[in-house]
């Protein structure tokens, strides 16, 4: 890792109290540090505690054990610099897109010339002009998750937290908001944590690939990406570099995936 | 579009005019003494003696006690509501006195509103808050506790205070849940208003039906009994339809709506 570490989790562990009475250890000594300004990439099988992983950083769930912290300060809760999207939409749905999109913005320090440009610029990204003032119960799936992203774009945290924040999309607007992610964290020093299932997006966007176990989830191993970042979409995703290193990917998820199906 | 929306509302008429035809055939045919049981026509007449000059005031006079009870009790049930389902020290200590009184019919407490404030206005609007305070408290509760976590996680990470969260969030979201308890306590509101208009008051809806009841004027009596079934019923379209707009944000699923 070349940039100081901004996120390092130690040993961090999870444990859920089951509805029988039981628990359930959805998390078990996982480690990992995501440097300044990285762009990181987490896969792993369903239900190994992938989601629960990015709520402890953003703040929202405790740890049973261990610490994580951000530039070297433990997170004890949530917080501005963290921004999150989750799986699924957790838009204010008696608001309208434009005001989403304008709640975290209202909250930030702007004069309200600014918020209204800054909202329709984020409305122009994600090619929802004409929906300002719909409610999200009149869009579809995919339109309210880009609605999601941008209100949390709005909030220009320091740390992006996506949980799989294109499965819903279809493949092109699905691209189509990928390289709108890589242009914003080309544009900032942010750093980003992506959650996927598609190993193949996991290449194309991050600079490095961890993968979680089966469940108790632990980070058993990651992938170092080297892509040739310059070259146009269609021509890196072709390449042989490409592909090799997706393979390399593909091969320690499908063992995961293999393990927690044996269950 | 028109026909549309005046077709459920003729369907809705169909019952009560059937109800009402059956009635006064049963009095003309002398099934029914009208003594006992005046005809829809007679009450008609009552209703056109009496006039607006006559039952406009007393209207005026009741629906006043209910606005101020409703709204008091709206205020007070949604932020007492609100603590219960925030504070779990303020849901214990608050639970066990609302849950006592949930079974115990409000009008029985006018006696004492009664040796507090006298008769009149107060204990009146008293009983009113009592009986639309609980159904709002209940409904927020319930609103408010069960707000979708990643809603509240989503306003956290913008940076809001407790209190922006509340107003911002919490509130909103709880907003369909809200709605329906005051709805039902609209309906309580005229209940319990008539009934203690009838034992302590001196103007109102509920004392022309006790005194007219009490002198044996019964289709004077039937015809206020008419007056207030209407105006219960209009206030209750009408609040339907302030849900209705309020509400246009939710997500009704695949229900083709009715009922509430
Ligand atoms: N609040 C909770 N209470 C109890 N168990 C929970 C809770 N949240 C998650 N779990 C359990 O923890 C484990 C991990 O869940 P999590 O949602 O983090 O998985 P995931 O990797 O994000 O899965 P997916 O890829 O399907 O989204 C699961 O076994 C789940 O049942
Ligand atoms: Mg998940």
């Amino acid at each position: 890792m070349t940039s100081d570490a901004k996120i390092v989790l130690a040993n961090v562990g999870k444990t859920f109290k089951a509805a029988g009475g039981g628990e359930v250890v959805a998390i078990s000594d996982a480690s990992a540090r995501i440097g300044q300004g990285e762009f990181v990439t987490i896969v792993g099988p369903s239900g190994c505690g992938k989601s629960t992983l990015l709520y402890m950083i953003g703040g929202f769930v405790d740890r049973t054990s261990g610490t994580i912290t951000m530039d070297a300060r433990p997170i004890e809760g949530p917080g501005v610099e963290r921004g999150i999207v989750f799986q699924e939409y957790a838009l204010f749905p008696w608001l309208t897109v434009q005001q989403n999109i304008l709640y975290p913005l209202k909250r930030r320090k702007l004069s309200k010339s600014q918020q209204m440009d800054e909202a329709a610029r984020l409305i122009d990204v994600i090619g929802l002009g004409g929906f300002e003032h719909r409610f999200p119960r009149e869009l579809s799936g995919g339109m309210r998750q880009r609605v999601a992203i941008a209100r949390t774009l709005a909030a220009d945290p320091d740390v992006l937290l996506l949980d799989e924040p294109f499965g819903a999309l279809d493949a092109q607007t699905r691209e189509i908001m990928q390289d709108e992610l890589l242009r914003v964290w080309r544009a900032t020093s942010k750093t980003v944590c992506l959650i996927t299932h598609d190993v193949t997006e996991a290449i194309y966007l991050s600079q490095r690939v961890l993968i979680m176990s089966a469940r108790p989830g632990r980070i058993i191993d990651e992938v170092q990406v080297n892509l040739d970042r310059e070259l146009p979409r269609e021509e890196c995703e072709t390449s042989a570099a490409f592909a090799e290193q997706r393979n390399a990917v593909w091969l320690k998820v499908r063992h995961e995936a293999l393990a927690a199906g044996m269950r | 579009m028109l026909l549309g929306r005046v077709q459920p509302f003729l369907k809705q008429l169909l019952s009560p005019v059937i109800l009402v035809l059956i009635w006064e055939a049963s009095v003309r045919l002398g099934f029914v003494d009208s003594e006992f049981l005046p005809s829809p026509g007679q009450i008609l007449q009552a209703m056109r003696e009496m006039g607006a000059a006559e039952l406009l005031p007393e209207l005026a006079a009741t629906l006043f006690r209910i606005a101020i009870g409703f709204f008091i009790a709206a205020v007070v049930g949604v932020l007492l509501g609100s603590w219960m389902a925030i504070s779990s020290r303020a849901n214990g200590f608050f639970y066990p006195i609302l849950a006592s009184t949930y079974a115990i019919p409000k009008s029985s407490f006018i006696p004492l509103f009664i040796l507090w404030f006298g008769l009149g206005f107060w204990p009146i609007v008293l009983v009113v808050f009592i009986a639309c305070a609980l159904p709002v408290v209940v409904y927020t509760f319930h609103g408010i506790s069960e707000v979708p976590k990643l809603r509240v996680w989503s306003a956290l990470s913008f940076g809001v205070s407790r209190r922006d969260l509340f107003w911002s969030v919490l509130l909103p979201a709880a907003m369909p849940e809200i709605l329906v308890g005051m709805r039902i306590a609209l309906g309580f509101a005229f209940t319990v208003a008539i009934a203690g208009e009838m034992i302590v008051s001196t103007t109102g809806l509920g004392k022309l039906i006790f005194s007219y009841g009490e002198g044996g004027v019964y289709p004077s009596m039937f015809a206020v009994i008419c007056v207030l079934l209407i105006v219960a019923y209009v206030a209750d379209l009408l609040f339907m339809a302030f849900i209705d707009y309020y509400l246009r944000w939710l997500d009704r699923g695949h229900s083709s709506g009715g009922g509430a």
